[in-house]
């Protein structure tokens, strides 16, 4: 075999399966009866022109490389055992078969997308439509309606019953009540007091709180007035008895 | 036209997308037979048109033909598409032929590391994955997709040609060997 005369196109193989299927092609050689040393050297002829051009061979060729040298070895080697031995080259044969028969199918593919591009189709109808713009019509009499089914059922909005409550206030460590009598006992003896001041002698957490409701509700019984006696400094608020002159 | 073709038109028109025969079923209100010979009736009607209904397997879908492909380029600007390369093709023989399958099974066939491909033909949703294999490590089954048989012009993975009889060609240049007829 004149193997200086095998050039490759270089990069034209898919794969270590594809250049065997090149070189049986080329070698006219059956499958089935691989001349498993000829078709090596020329296999090794070919990655060392990848490796010539700088290119990576890639894991795939040398791989199948060390296969064929394998292969090769027990063919050279006589059968320790008389028995009827396998081919060693038969599961390569095999796969070669099989990748042949795929790669027909792949180019009869290619041939049936050549000969049927160029169905378009449309993407679906959105469901929400894209401008968002409302396309019913309706009667101003639908307007009145709502309006009136809204009053009617604020009308008839229940408070939520307290014993949905039960479980967030257990108990009143520091009932509210006794903070506003205490904040009203000390409006009387000094007309004003710094909001901050109430907040210093609570202990707890839940005293803090008592006190701010207690405040919360002054106001809300229009017994007390805020005046925040500086712009800047926030913490110059002060509470001061509402003095009932238009009444 | 029959109301029942003309009311699956619509809903194709509408649906742009491959709808699954069961779905016409219910929005007609016909059953399978009725719905599928008046799709056939319709397919048969359109081909005097621009449009065409295909079938992919149990789906349907409403096209523009490729005979006036050209013209729908031309006139929306719109680039043909790179077509498939032989790689591609390759993989997808082994997924179409052997499938459902797995990565490592396409890779053996080829010989060949093939992940990189299998990657693209998902993001081209020509093939789609389909549940596990039960063995360790549960690897990904794959298989192709209605878009495959459309692409391919295919009406069902039946009418993919027998691989051993046709592809199994003992002649050495296979390559050239008869090839059969692509479906129209």
């Amino acid at each position: 075999m004149d193997h200086t005369a095998v050039t490759f196109k270089l990069e034209a193989f898919e794969g270590p399966l594809d250049l065997l299927l090149h070189l049986i092609v080329r070698n006219k050689v059956d499958i089935m009866d691989i001349p498993v040393a000829m078709i090596l050297d020329q296999y090794l002829e070919y990655l060392d022109q990848m490796q010539e051009m700088d290119m990576e061979v890639a894991g795939d060729f040398i791989l199948m490389a060390s296969q064929l040298i394998f292969i090769k070895t027990k063919m050279l080697l006589p059968d320790e055992d008389t028995g009827e031995e396998e081919d060693p080259r038969a599961e390569l044969a095999a796969t070669l078969l099989e990748y042949r028969k795929i790669k027909q199918a792949g180019i009869w593919l290619g041939t049936c997308q050549a000969e049927n591009a160029g169905y378009y189709s449309k993407i679906p109808e959105p469901q929400q439509p894209v401008s968002r713009r409302y396309t019913y019509s309706h009667s101003p009499m639908d307007l009145v309606k709502a309006i009136h089914e809204m009053t009617e059922r604020a009308k008839q909005a229940m408070p939520p019953p307290l014993h949905m409550f039960d479980e967030i206030v257990e108990r009143e460590p520091e009932p509210i009540e006794g903070k506003i009598n205490w904040i009203t006992g000390l409006l009387k003896k000094a007309r004003r007091v710094s909001l901050k001041s109430l907040f210093r002698p609570a202990k707890t957490r839940s005293e803090l709180v008592a006190v701010f409701l207690a405040v919360l509700e002054l106001f809300r019984m229009q017994k007390v007035d805020a005046v925040q006696e500086s712009d800047e400094d926030e913490n110059s608020i002060v509470i001061e008895e509402k003095v009932e002159e238009n009444v | 036209m029959s109301e029942l073709m003309a009311a699956l038109e619509a809903i194709l028109f509408a649906a742009g997308e491959p709808v699954p025969l069961e779905q016409l079923c219910r929005g007609t209100e016909y059953g399978e037979i009725a719905v599928q010979q008046a799709l056939e009736q319709l397919a048969e009607l359109l081909q005097g048109s621009g449009i065409r209904l295909i079938r992919m397997e149990d789906m349907y879908q409403l096209c523009s033909a490729k005979e006036y492909a050209e013209h729908v380029r031309r006139a929306l600007e719109t680039r043909k598409p790179p077509a498939l390369g032989k790689t591609a093709l390759e993989v997808l023989a082994v997924i179409a032929y052997r499938q459902p399958v797995t990565r490592s099974y396409i890779e053996q066939v080829r010989g060949v590391d093939s992940s990189y491909t299998v990657r693209s033909l998902l993001e081209k949703e020509l093939i789609e994955e389909c549940g596990h294999l039960d063995v360790p490590g549960r690897p990904v089954l794959l298989r192709t997709s209605p878009l495959f048989l459309k692409t391919f012009g295919l009406s069902m993975l039946s009418e993919l040609p027998d691989l051993d009889e046709t592809f199994g060609a003992d002649a050495e240049s296979s390559a050239d060997a008869s090839e059969p007829e692509t479906p129209a």
